[in-house]
């Protein structure tokens, strides 16, 4: 009966001991490619809403090359800022995350506004969990293409959807996520031109 | 050993199909069929994962102790799934992006367990082997044909590709839950209605 037990689990024990070992050695070789993925997507995000041109299947070294001769990064009070230059070093813009709460979850992604800080120079989603189809399409190109250009001068709704001097259309049958855009959008604006005010 | 292995097959794909016989499965089938290439990408981590534990299982049937046959049979169907994970994440992004958390919960189809369980459990390996690809190509035909249909009506494309043109009016209701109701119930009544409980 004792050794029964003693069986049970040793066998419990070894057959752990392997699998979590068997997996252990797969995510370690594979670790790193994962957060390469990661970051040729955000790469690419700050080049798209930069405007600036880069083929879909670009290799990742083009990609990065890319974005070292137009991006440079930094941190001013633990937000990051993004910095675009045109390939004459004059700047293009400023760019920085946004985040919000969308339908379902949270939603992630990049804006960029330019040099004067009066416009928009693009925006760009990385992650969100809106319904596929409805919400969701706030991924797609002509939604996020609307942003291009659009001036936020007013204060405090910097933008806002479907008023008649709008330029933006928000998503038919998609009202929260359209709203939820928007609020984010406005929300992250403020506290980001108030912090580069201070400075 | 190959009328065996048709038997399991045909039983698998048709007269036992884990999704309209068993209904099992159900809570991945009206998830991920909104889209075929996500269903596809579903059905393949499915057949995978179900045979890979059947083996595992049934080889190792003599020497897993009864009373925790259960532990370790989710410890290696959850090995499979996070092998599925990671494999998806490193090669292939944009897809493990669309699937999100359901490749993880792979691991609590029923139908995989049900399979250890009920077969691999107590059969011979290369038998288990065909037994859980045929479970797992069962589940993803169903789910393919769903599919088909949700995506067709639904974003008027097939796996992305546009088929019905500018004309068509998108039903939107078959891209949101309501419409995986609707049309897993069709399935399940056109697939019983054609071979019924009671012929077997």
């Amino acid at each position: 009966m004792k050794s029964k037990m003693l069986y049970t689990v040793l066998f419990m024990m070894i057959i752990t001991a392997l699998y979590s070992g068997a997996l252990a050695i797969l995510n370690e070789q594979t670790n790193e490619k994962i957060l390469q993925n990661q970051k040729l997507k955000e790469q690419k995000a700050i080049l798209y809403i930069f405007n600036i041109p880069y083929e879909s299947n670009e290799s990742l070294s083009n990609i990065q090359k890319l974005f070292n001769i137009h991006i440079s990064s930094q941190n001013i009070n633990n937000h990051k800022l993004y910095i675009g230059k045109l390939s004459n070093d004059n700047i293009l813009g400023y760019a920085f995350p946004l985040e919000g709460n969308g339908l379902w979850g949270k939603i992630e992604g990049y804006i960029a506004l330019s040099d004067d800080k009066e416009k928009i120079l693009g925006i760009e989603f990385t992650s969100h969990s809106e319904t596929p189809g409805l919400g969701g399409r706030i991924s797609e190109e002509w939604f996020k293409e609307q942003f291009r250009n659009v001036n936020i001068k007013s204060f405090p709704d910097y933008i806002s959807m479907n008023t008649s001097d709008m330029q933006i259309d928000s998503i038919s049958g998609a009202t929260q996520t359209s709203k939820a855009v928007e609020s984010m959008i406005n929300q992250n604006l403020s506290l980001f031109l108030n912090n580069m005010e201070v400075n | 050993m190959i009328s065996q292995s048709k038997t399991i097959m045909l039983k698998g794909l048709w007269t036992d199909n884990p999704v309209f016989r068993q209904i099992l499965g159900i809570c991945s089938a009206l998830a991920v069929t909104n889209m075929m290439i996500n269903t596809l990408v579903m059905g393949i981590g499915l057949v995978f994962v179900t045979s890979l534990s059947n083996l595992t299982v049934s080889l190792l049937r003599n020497y897993i102790p009864k009373k925790i046959r259960m532990m370790v049979q989710t410890l290696i169907i959850a090995s499979y799934v996070i092998i599925v994970d990671i494999f998806l994440k490193a090669y292939y992004p944009n897809i493990s992006e669309a699937l999100g958390p359901y490749v993880g919960l792979i691991i609590t189809n029923c139908i995989i367990m049900g399979r250890c369980e009920a077969f691999a459990q107590s059969n011979p390996p290369i038998l288990s082997f065909i037994d859980g690809v045929a479970s797992g190509l069962g589940y993803s035909f169903i789910l393919l044909s769903i599919s088909f249909f949700r995506e067709l009506l639904g974003f008027g494309t097939l796996m992305g590709i546009p088929v019905l043109g500018e004309w068509w009016t998108n039903w939107t209701i078959m891209i949101m839950p309501p419409g995986a109701f609707f049309m897993l119930a069709i399935a399940i009544w056109i697939a019983r209605t054609i071979s019924p409980e009671s012929n077997q």
